[in-house]
């Protein structure tokens, strides 16, 4: 670990489903440093996804404590998970999860609704171009590929400077070459931009790529 | 944003085959310089901007200009027309609510505005008719007695006895006025063709009626039996009388088996009087009269205006209760469909709050789609009623801004009251459980 500030403090976090039966996050402990590019590994039911979950807030951990760049997420109220969600942190998923009907520019927008000070179009279109899609910019997702469309909800998720990016297997569903590419563009824009990146993955070109790998097991981290 | 010469073809800014056969160089060249891989895709170099390509350029152009900033209304407008048969036909719902509100609101006014118009023409000051009666047809006064009555008030200048009947004629309802020729005289302004009748075989009939039925002053026409020659044509602005016909007295009597009663009088008063100190003084004094100055006052003598100012509230609260449980139903729907979407916008932050707000805006703009059509919907149906034979001679439908505000005001209030329970489903959405769900 470097002496750079902590972005990610987790410690005792548990998350059990079905009356305490399923331990999907279980007494895990996990630091993670700001600016850093971390790669979560293990096998499918190990609690990855759960831990995004509780990292954004979306889910809320039974046990243990959260902190997201000092913050203690575990004690935010719903508005408080809400503007933490919308100002911390950015969320790539497995699937692009665009909304159809909107275009790449205005799905990029999305984010920054009813934001104060902010210049959507202008921001969008950057972001946009910045991932290499300045040409598509008022393209319906339907008529984007898998790899376009994962680029825009890479630009979606910057849309508000998150300072901590989270991506849910965002290759899961894509080719060889257009993951590689999407991997090329998460390295490039993580050391552009200086976000904290924390990918749960299955692919091992991520692992290679990633600063540090995490491996998980049965809701812990085990190496 | 760039301006420069880039892929950037949306087939929304393309209007027609010129705009294609321009862009398909632009398409083609792009195309050829667009990176498979690469994550910094660049513009390649433009060809210049010459005169010549300058209507391609601009197309190109407007197609990269970004559109407006995404806003709640553009949102709400876009969700809407994703599923435009079901927006339309629960905008239907709405627009029945408001049609009835339109239509029975004009029809209701037109009545009221006709009564105001009856009450005044030629100046009648006050109307007399009998107490305790359900509607102003059942009337009926002895005309010698009433008469004898009215001379207690020195306010009362004169007196012109009516009665009114309802004749079928040619398969349709027709007002029969009757009134004696020498008191005719003094409602006489309203005539704009011929004269007044002066014999029991003449009649005068009204404009709306002559328009109608193409009769000429010198035509004869048979009513009941009996044939009558055409002396006059009047125009009051009153639709029953503009409907109907002006005769003389007896013959109305006749009609109605009467011997010497009157469904009415028309007062003048003497100038100075006040209308309603003399309203309260004759009906103090004879409480089997009842005086009316104003539509306001028309409850007295008919029940028929205030029941149908009830039905009005009654269908169209109806209609929008409707209106707003198929909005409240096709909104939970909605929701239902969209948890998902749901889930991804609350996940990139969007607080309960703003998802709310849109499932709210998408039943507002029902809501104002529905009115809309509800306006047009409502005033197609009161129109109809002008050409209805069997109501064209009662009915005049009067629109007002105030009815069409009080129909937009209840719509979108009973829209956003339907898409509460579907707003507050959809902020109980667990993002977390969104997600996953399929």
């Amino acid at each position: 670990m470097s002496n750079a500030p902590i972005a990610v403090n987790a410690k005792g976090l548990t998350r059990h489903f079905d009356h305490g039966r399923v331990k999907a996050v279980d007494v895990l402990d996990l630091e993670i440093a700001a600016g850093e590019f971390v790669a979560i590994k293990g096998p499918s039911g190990c609690g990855k996804s759960t831990l995004l979950n509780l990292l954004t807030a979306i889910d809320r951990p039974d046990g243990g404590s959260l902190h997201v760049f000092e913050r203690n997420i575990r004690d935010l109220d719903a508005a408080g998970a809400d503007a933490y969600r919308s100002n911390d942190v950015g969320l790539v998923f497995q699937l692009h999860n665009l909304l159809p009907h909107l275009t790449a520019i205005e799905n990029v927008q999305l984010p920054m609704m009813g934001r104060k000070n902010a210049k959507p179009n202008e921001r969008a279109a950057e972001l946009l171009t910045r991932v290499g899609l300045e040409a598509r910019i008022n393209a319906l997702p339907t008529t984007l590929s898998g790899g376009e469309r994962q680029r825009v909800a890479v630009a979606r998720a910057l849309a508000n400077q998150p300072r901590l990016l989270l991506a849910d297997e965002p290759t899961g569903a894509l080719d060889s070459q257009t993951g590689a590419a999407l991997i090329d563009l998460f390295v490039e824009l993580q050391r552009a931009l200086g976000t904290t990146l924390v990918m749960v993955t299955h692919d091992e070109r991520v692992a290679e790529r990633a600063n540090r790998v995490v491996n998980m097991l049965d809701g812990k981290v085990v190496g | 944003m760039t301006e420069k010469y880039i892929c950037a073809v949306d087939v929304r800014h393309v209007r027609n085959w010129i705009d294609y056969v321009l862009l398909y160089f632009d398409v083609s060249y792009a195309i050829r310089f667009s990176n498979s891989s690469g994550s910094t895709l660049k513009p390649a170099n433009p060809p210049p901007l010459t005169k010549a390509n300058g209507r391609k350029a601009a197309i190109i152009k407007e197609a990269m200009k970004p559109p407006p900033p995404l806003s709640l209304t553009r949102i709400t407008a876009r969700n809407l027309y994703r599923q435009p048969v079901r927006t339309l036909l629960t905008a239907f719902g709405v627009a029945i609510g408001v049609s009835a509100i339109v239509a029975l609101g004009a029809v209701s006014r037109g009545l009221r505005g006709s009564i105001d118009n009856a009450l005044n023409i030629d100046s009648a000051d006050l109307m007399v008719f009998q107490a305790g009666i359900a509607a102003d047809l059942f009337s009926n006064l002895d005309e010698a007695d009433t008469r004898k009555k009215f001379a207690d008030f020195p306010e009362i200048r004169s007196a012109t006895a009516g009665i009114t009947h309802i004749v079928r004629f040619d398969e349709q309802y027709l007002i029969v006025v009757g009134l004696y020729p020498n008191e005719f005289a003094d409602v006489t302004t309203s005539l704009v063709e011929g004269r007044a009748f002066e014999s029991k075989d003449e009649i005068v009939i009204g404009s709306e009626f002559q328009r109608r039925m193409k009769f000429a002053v010198g035509d004869e026409i048979e009513i009941s039996g009996a044939t009558y020659r055409i002396t006059g044509v009047i125009e009051t602005g009153v639709v029953f009388f503009d409907s109907g016909v002006v005769m003389h007295i007896d013959l109305v009597r006749g009609f109605r088996g009467w011997s010497d009663g009157v469904t009415n009088f028309s007062l003048r008063l003497v100038e100075g009087s006040d209308p309603d100190a003399v309203i309260e003084q004759i009906e103090t004094t004879y409480p089997e009269l009842a005086v009316i100055a104003r539509a306001e006052q028309y409850g007295k003598i008919d029940q028929g205006l205030a029941a149908s100012d009830n039905m009005v509230w009654v269908i169209s609260a109806l209609a929008l209760v409707i209106g707003c449980l198929v909005v409240g139903n096709t909104m939970w729907m909605s929701v239902s469909q969209r948890t998902r979407e749901i889930g991804i916008l609350r996940a990139i932050g969007w607080s309960r709050k703003r998802v709310m707000g849109i499932i709210i805006c998408e039943s507002i703009g029902i809501g104002a789609v529905g009115c809309v059509l509800g306006f047009a919907m409502g005033f197609g149906l009161s129109e109809a009623t002008r050409v209805m034979q069997d109501v064209q001679s009662f009915v005049d439908p009067d629109y007002s801004i105030l009815i069409f505000g009080r129909a937009l005001v209840v719509a979108i209030l009973l829209s956003v009251l339907g898409s509460l329970p579907p707003a507050i489903k959809s902020a109980r959405i667990s993002p977390a459980e969104a997600l996953r769900y399929e």
